[in-house]
C-alpha cells in the first residue's frame, strides 16, 4: 500500500541520520485493530522488503484474539499456521506521535504470496480492482467519531460540550505528522466527544489511515490517563460513534438511493459488527449525483474495521450497478447473521470464505451476550423479581 | 583500552544467569564460584564449600551498555586443572555441538523468548485485556521495549523483534537465527538483561512458565536448522530433507525423557493442561502450531524446525543440548519419521503424551540413557539437583488444595 507523500527512500535517510531506529511491520486484522512487531529499523532497511509470518489465526480470531473452531479459515484443528505480511521499506511512513519510530503496512497472504481472501484489505482490494475494470475511479474521504474518556471514572478527558481540549489537536497533529491528510478534529455534540476528518484519498490509504488514527487516539489518550473510545453507543452518550464514509465514483453512475440502502440493511452485521454497534438503528444512505461524478455517503460503526466498511459499500454500490436487489430481510441481531450466507451478491463480491469466517464470529458475539447478566439487568431487577 | 572490569554472565543449573564483575586483566585466571550457588542452593551441606572456577569466553566479549567501566561476557564454569566442570551447563552444549562440528555440520537457532511485565507492587500483569501483536498496546509500552530493544543491540545480541504476547501483560522478545552457541548465549543474556531493565524502568517481570491459572504460559520456543556449509540441510526440493526427518524423529523419541531439560519445576508442566497453546503431545506437523513441533518449509534458507515444548524459564544450554542431541541421534541410527500430525494433536489419542507433571518427567529422565549419553555427569547433577525441589512438590499443601477441599470433605 502506498504512502500519500511519496516515501521513497524517506526511511533510509532517517535510519541514515539516526532520526528513526524503530518500524512497526504492521497489518490491519479484521476487526482494524493495529497488529505487528516493531523492529530495528537499520535491519529492515539493509534487508529491504520483508516477509514477516504471523498466527493466522489473528486474522479471524474474535475481539480477545481467541481461535475459535467455528471459523473454518483457521482454528485449532488447522493448527492455526502462519499468514505472511511483506513489508516495503520504500512504503514506511513517519509514526508521528514517535519521533523515532515509524511504520509500514503489509496486505496478510498465503505461504504463495496470494492475498487471503478472508483479509479485510485483501477484500477491499479486489472489489476495488474490480469497479476499476469497470472504467470506475473512486476515492473517498471519512469522519471518524468517538469520544476520549477518562479512563477510571466518567470524568470527560477531553472536552465538556462545545469546549475543546488539547488531546484532538494533539491526536491531529499526530495524524498530520504521519502523513495522513486530516481535514480537521472538533468537538461533538456529547462531552468528550469528537470528529475526525480525512480528506479524499484512495480506498485503501482511508483503510489504513483509519487503523492508524484510532491507535494514536487510544495511545495518546492512555499517557493522558484516559481511554479513546470506539464503541458505538456508550452511556451517557447521545450520539452513536460512527464512520461516515463518503464514496466519489467517477464517471457519474445511476441507481437509486433506495437500492443501496436495501443491499447495506443486508450487509448490516459487517457495518455494526458488534452487539453494541447493532443497537444503531439505520444506515443512512444518500446519493447525489453531479454532472462528473455520483457521491455516496454511507454511515457505519466507528468500531468497524475501515477496509471491511468501504469493501462492502463499494460492493454494494457495485451490486446496484448491476441492478441486483435485497433478497434476505433487515439483519437487527448478530445471531442471525448467517443470512449473509444467504446473500448472493455479497457471496459475489466479497467471497464466500470472507462471509463464512464473519459469520460464526458474529454468532459467537450474540451467544456470549446472551448468556451474558448485564448490569442493566441487575439494576433493574435485582430487588424486584 | 579495555574496560577495568568485565561483567561475566554465567548460569547455574537452573539456567539462572548471574553476573559476576571482575578485574579485567585478571579475568582469565578464574574467579571462584561455590557448588551450592551453581546448584541453586539445592546441594548438601557438605557439598557446599567445594568450588568451580569461573572463565570468561573471550570470544563472546562485548560492549556492556548497562555499565560505563565494565566489559562484558559470557563465562562457563572449569575445574581447577582448567577443565570443563560437570556443573557447567554452557560446556555440556559444548560438547554435543562439538559432535556436529566433528560431523561437518552445524547448527543455526534462535529463541522466542515469553515473559510477562508486572505491576511490581502487586505482581499482576501491566494490564488485562487481550494485546496479541497490537501495535497499539506496544507502544504503551515502547518506553521499556525500546530500551530493552536498544541495549541488546548495542550490546550486539541480534534482537529481530518485539511485540505484546497473547495474554494480558505478556510480551514476546525475538532473537534472529544464529550458531547455536550465540543463540544460546544471545537468551541468556537478554533475558537476564531484560529484566534489569524493566525492573530500572519501575516495573517487573517474570519469565515463569505458568504464572496464572487462566492465561496463557510463556514458551520458548526454540527454531532450529541443520546447515553444511552454506547450505541447509534441512531442506531439499521444497520438502523437510530425509536427515532433517531423522533429526526431527531422533526428537521425538527422546522428547518425553529429556522434557525435564525445557520444563525444570513443575510450575512448567501447567502449560500443557487441556487445549492450549503449548503442546501435549508428542508430534509434529507442517506448519502446525498444535504439534510439540513445527515443521516451516519455505526457502531454503528459512526451512527449519520449532521445537515448542520448553519454558521460557528452563536452563537454555541444557534445553538446547537435549534437542540438538536427540537430533543427532536420529541422524545417526536412521530413525523413520511417523506421519505428519494434520489437525488438533491435542485430540490425538494414539499419540504418546509428552509428562504432564513434574514427578512423570523426573521420572522419566531419572532412567534416560541418552541423557547421561549427551549430557554425562551433567544430567546426574541436574537431577540431584531437582530431587529435593521434587521432594518439596510431593510434600507441599497448597492454597488451591485447601480453597478446593477443605470445608469441602
Amino acid at each position: 500500500m502506498s504512502a500519500t507523500k511519496t516515501s521513497g527512500d524517506w526511511l533510509a535517510s532517517e535510519v541514515a541520520s539516526g532520526r528513526v531506529d524503530t518500524v512497526a511491520l504492521s497489518f490491519a486484522d479484521r476487526l482494524g485493530a493495529w497488529r505487528g512487531k516493531r523492529v530495528p529499523a537499520k535491519d529492515f532497511v539493509e534487508h529491504g522488503p520483508t516477509t514477516l509470518g504471523f498466527c493466522d489465526g489473528m486474522i479471524v480470531c474474535d475481539i480477545r484474539c481467541g481461535v475459535i473452531e467455528e471459523t473454518p479459515f483457521s482454528n485449532f484443528s488447522t493448527g492455526y499456521p502462519d499468514l505472511y505480511v511483506t513489508l516495503d521499506p520504500r512504503e514506511a511512513r513517519p509514526m508521528g506521535w514517535r519521533p523515532r519510530e515509524a511504520f509500514v503496512f503489509g496486505v496478510p497472504s498465503d505461504r504463495h504470496g496470494d492475498a487471503l481472501a478472508v483479509a479485510p484489505t485483501a477484500l477491499l482490494q479486489s472489489v476495488l480492482q474490480r469497479l476499476e475494470a469497470g472504467g470506475l475511479a473512486i476515492t473517498v474521504s471519512a469522519e471518524l467519531s468517538g469520544a476520549f474518556l477518562g479512563r477510571d471514572t466518567d470524568a470527560f478527558l477531553a472536552s465538556s460540550a462545545g469546549e475543546t481540549s488539547h488531546l484532538p489537536f494533539l491526536w491531529l497533529d499526530a495524524l498530520s505528522a504521519s502523513w495522513i491528510p486530516v481535514r480537521y478534529c472538533h468537538p461533538g455534540f456529547d462531552p468528550g466527544s469528537f470528529r475526525l476528518g480525512i480528506d479524499d484519498i484512495s480506498p485503501l490509504e482511508l483503510a489504513q489511515a483509519i487503523v492508524v488514527a484510532k491507535g494514536a487516539a487510544k495511545e495518546l489518550a492512555r499517557v493522558e490517563g484516559g481511554e479513546a473510545i470506539f464503541m458505538t453507543r456508550r452511556p451517557g452518550g447521545t450520539e452513536p460513534a460512527l464512520l461516515e464514509v463518503t464514496v466519489a465514483v467517477t464517471p457519474s453512475v445511476a441507481f437509486s438511493t433506495e437500492s443501496l440502502e436495501s443491499l447495506l440493511v443486508e450487509a448490516r452485521p459487517l457495518l455494526f459488527p458488534s452487539v453494541n454497534a447493532m443497537r444503531k438503528a439505520d444506515i443512512p444512505v444518500v446519493i447525489s449525483t453531479q454532472r462528473e461524478r455520483s457521491i455516496v455517503n454511507v454511515s457505519a460503526s466507528a468500531e468497524a474495521d475501515g477496509a471491511t466498511v468501504l469493501a462492502t459499500v463499494l460492493a454494494a454500490i457495485g451490486a446496484a450497478m448491476e441492478g441486483r436487489h435485497a433478497k434476505g430481510s433487515r439483519i437487527d441481531d448478530l445471531a442471525r447473521s448467517s443470512q449473509l450466507l444467504e446473500s448472493d451478491w455479497l457471496r459475489d463480491w466479497l467471497g464466500a470464505p470472507f462471509l463464512e469466517n464473519s459469520v460464526p464470529l458474529f454468532e459467537r458475539e450474540a451467544a456470549l451476550f446472551a448468556l451474558a447478566v448485564t448490569d442493566w439487568e441487575i439494576e433493574r431487577y435485582w430487588g424486584v423479581a | 583500552m579495555s574496560a577495568q572490569w568485565l561483567d561475566i554472565a554465567w548460569t547455574d543449573l537452573l539456567g539462572r544467569c548471574h553476573l559476576t564483575r571482575v578485574r579485567n586483566d585478571r579475568a582469565d585466571d578464574g574467579v571462584p564460584v561455590t557448588v551450592s550457588t551453581v546448584a541453586a542452593g539445592y546441594v548438601a551441606p557438605s557439598s557446599s564449600f567445594e568450588s568451580v572456577v569461573l572463565v570468561p569466553d573471550r570470544l563472546t566479549e562485548r560492549p556492556n551498555p548497562f555499565s560505563a567501566d565494565a566489559g562484558l561476557a559470557v563465562g562457563s564454569l572449569v575445574e581447577n586443572d582448567g577443565t570443563p566442570s560437570a556443573w557447567c551447563a554452557r560446556s555440556a552444549l559444548v560438547r554435543v555441538l562439538d559432535r556436529f562440528n566433528q560431523e561437518g555440520y552445524r547448527i543455526q537457532a534462535a529463541a522466542e523468548l515469553e515473559f510477562f511485565l508486572l505491576n511490581p507492587e502487586t505482581k499482576q500483569p501491566l494490564w488485562a485485556d487481550v494485546n496479541q501483536y497490537s501495535i497499539t498496546k506496544g507502544g504503551e509500552i515502547e518506553m521499556v521495549l525500546g530500551r530493552i530493544r536498544r541495549q541488546l543491540l548495542e550490546a550486539e545480541i541480534p534482537v529481530e523483534a518485539m511485540n505484546p504476547e497473547f495474554s494480558g501483560g505478556q510480551v514476546e522478545l525475538n532473537i534472529r537465527h544464529a550458531p547455536a552457541q550465540h543463540a544460546a548465549d544471545y537468551t541468556v543474556l537478554s533475558r537476564y538483561f531484560a529484566r534489569q531493565i524493566i525492573r530500572s524502568s519501575g516495573l517487573d517481570a517474570t519469565f515463569l512458565a505458568k504464572p496464572w491459572t487462566d492465561q496463557a504460559g510463556s514458551g520458548l520456543h526454540i527454531h532450529q536448522s541443520l546447515w553444511v556449509g552454506t547450505k541447509n540441510v534441512m531442506h531439499e526440493e521444497g520438502q523437510l530433507s530425509p536427515l532433517a526427518r531423522n533429526y526431527l524423529a531422533g526428537q521425538l523419541a527422546h522428547m518425553r525423557e529429556l522434557s525435564l531439560l525445557g520444563s525444570s519445576n513443575p510450575n512448567a508442566y501447567h502449560r500443557r493442561a487441556g487445549i492450549s497453546f503449548a503442546p501435549s503431545a508428542i508430534s509434529w506437523g507442517i506448519d502446525n502450531r498444535t504439534v510439540a513441533v513445527r515443521a516451516i518449509v519455505g526457502a531454503e534458507g528459512a526451512t527449519r524446525i520449532e521445537q515448542r515444548d520448553a519454558s521460557a524459564d528452563c536452563n537454555l544450554y541444557l534445553a538446547f543440548a537435549g534437542q540438538f542431541g536427540s537430533g543427532l541421534d536420529g541422524i545417526h541410527r536412521g530413525l523413520e519419521l511417523a506421519p505428519a500430525v494434520v489437525g488438533n494433536a491435542h485430540e490425538d489419542q494414539v499419540k504418546e503424551r509428552l509428562p504432564m507433571t513434574f514427578v512423570e518427567a523426573m521420572t522419566a529422565f531419572s532412567g534416560s540413557a541418552i541423557a547421561r549419553e549427551l549430557l554425562g555427569v551433567t544430567a546426574d547433577l541436574f537431577e540431584n539437583v531437582l530431587r529435593p525441589e521434587l521432594e518439596e512438590v510431593l510434600a507441599n499443601s497448597s492454597d488451591w488444595e485447601r480453597r478446593r477441599y477443605m470445608s469441602a470433605v
